[in-house]
């Protein structure tokens, strides 16, 4: 591994940006701020694939509205090795992608909510239980990956004794999420583990969705039955609420309480004034977001701001970035829970945005709600090695943040 | 120019220009309308710019696709009136439109 500390260069002397290495790992909104005042387009250098990446809000909102122009249909090959059953949605357009999504959307829209808020309190309650008053826990783990892999586990009806492994497979997929595109050497033994990962989940969703198929119950899964009879469409659909529905909630339930630490002030003002959940929600969003990028193909030959753009290309749309570009945000630097308007691309737009939205919304403001309540006091244990990120910069991945709840 | 008076939770009201051709939604957020959301953009994904449409005015919309009546389903707090702002595209037989707007969109 690198030097942390070392900007990658390119050959003539030049920064690079490459954002697999050790440095943007490590600077990633510093680099981000370099890149948006650099320009508009940036070639990266050495990939395998072709690759240009954007970083203003004003180029990446229309970008993500404008399907036909910047795609996000892959080629069958791709879909059934890359993606697998989970291409069904990320890795079409319209109308197939309309098709499916118009299938599951209102099962995921605000309205759909209200349903499943008791249950998502019930899981936050007992997870906090075993958390609070302890010398010390591993928030990410402890606290946020378990709270949410049971809320997702419930959603798709699966047993109490599974979702360890559900939480473990979903973790082995996100560490090396969104890095291929950005390879200059190929990577088999990712690819291989991914694609077991994969495999191991799809042998265990067939089965389990059999299982519901013979005795469905009240749970989200048990109605997409109802309407979807491809069983490669369920499994694609279970792995997408799966995998997207945990390590994302996941990692923004502890960066946000991350911020809140190092924002004693916002903490503070959020503790006497409970009803800025809701904006305070959508900063943590706007500030460290999880999903840092998105990729799309360009269907046409063009160029911007002296870049060439093939038809074919990768695209890397950084909403990262956007979500910080000072010519769409006002102080865009600054971490204000009561932050309005509060425009931020985390959840991404367009036919694509994230189905998942108001969902960790829900889990995000009950958590949140709910270890305030209980708590007067929240504190990091280890100094400054209390947080360590999982290692792949192109998301907002935490590995430990190690803190104690001192409750009420 | 169309006018389009948007009436909010709270009965406060703010009376906006359009252009023939564009969207409901489009309008909205042109005039900074703060309860449409419209996260997604307009591709009848989020259904963050719900709106509810008086009879009288949705006498003269065209139904709702399916998609659209799908996704209203998911809204917070849909009614007979409900239709989403991106929907529906302004001509000169919707000047003078109103519309209300729920309490939340998300």
């Amino acid at each position: 591994m690198s030097e942390p500390s070392i900007r990658p260069a390119l050959p003539d002397g030049g920064p690079d940006f490459d954002p697999l290495s050790a440095y943007f790992e490590r600077h990633p909104y510093e680099e981000l701020k370099r890149m948006r005042e650099q320009g508009r387009a940036w070639r990266h250098h050495g990939t395998l694939m072709p690759v240009v990446s954007f970083f203003h809000d004003a180029d990446i909102r229309p970008m993500l509205l404008d399907w036909k122009t910047w795609s996000s249909q892959r080629s069958p090959e791709y879909n059934e090795k890359a993606l697998g059953d989970a291409a069904i949605l990320i890795g079409n357009d319209p109308p197939t992608h309309t098709h499916y999504r118009g299938i599951a959307a209102p099962l995921f829209m605000p309205g759909a909510m209200a349903p499943l808020m008791p249950m998502i309190e019930r899981e936050v309650k007992a997870t906090l239980d075993e958390c609070i008053g302890k010398d010390e826990i591993n928030f990410v783990e402890d606290f946020a990956g378990t709270a949410t892999v049971r809320v997702v586990c419930n959603i798709v009806g699966i047993p109490p004794k599974d979702r360890a492994r559900m939480r473990a497979m979903t973790i082995d997929i996100a560490r090396d999420d969104g890095r291929p595109v950005f390879w200059k050497s190929n990577h088999e033994e990712v690819i291989a583990r991914v694609g077991r990962v994969m495999a191991e989940m799809t042998e265990y969703l067939d089965e389990h969705i059999e299982r519901v198929k013979r005795q469905p119950r009240e749970d989200i899964l048990s109605k997409l039955t109802k309407m979807l009879d491809n069983p490669r469409h369920l499994v694609g659909m279970s792995i997408l609420i799966l995998a997207a529905g945990n390590e994302t909630t996941t990692n923004l339930l502890a960066h946000g309480l991350q911020e809140l630490l190092r924002h004693p002030e916002q903490l503070a003002l959020l503790r006497k004034h409970p009803e800025l959940i809701d904006s305070a929600v959508e900063e943590m969003l706007r500030y460290r977001g999880t999903i840092r990028k998105q990729d799309r193909i360009s269907m046409v030959d063009t160029e911007i701001d002296g870049v060439q753009i093939n038809k074919g290309d990768s695209i890397a749309l950084w909403n990262a970035s956007a979500s910080r570009d000072p010519s769409a945000i006002d102080r865009p630097e600054e971490f204000d829970i009561t932050r309005k308007p509060n425009r931020h691309l985390a959840l991404g737009a367009g036919p694509h945005m994230c189905i998942g939205n108001a969902l960790a919304r829900v889990e995000m403001r009950i958590a949140y709600r709910q270890l305030l309540e209980r708590t007067k006091h929240i504190e990091l244990t280890r100094g400054d090695d209390s947080y360590r990120s999982m290692g792949n910069g192109i998301l907002e991945g935490a590995e430990r943040l190690s803190v104690r709840l001192i409750p009420n | 120019m169309i006018t389009i008076r948007f009436i909010d939770a709270v009965g406060e009201e703010r009376v906006v220009q359009g252009s023939p051709g564009d969207s409901l939604m489009t309008t909205a957020v042109d005039n900074r309308i703060a309860g449409i959301l419209a996260e997604c953009g307009g591709f009848c994904a989020c259904a963050t710019c719900h709106v509810y449409v008086p009879p009288e005015w949705m006498a003269k919309l065209p139904a709702a696709d399916p998609n659209e009546a799908g996704l209203l389903t998911g809204a917070i707090r849909p009614t007979s009136e409900s239709r989403l702002a991106c929907q529906i595209t302004l001509t000169a037989e919707l000047d003078g439109l109103t519309v209300r707007l729920p309490v939340h969109q998300i």
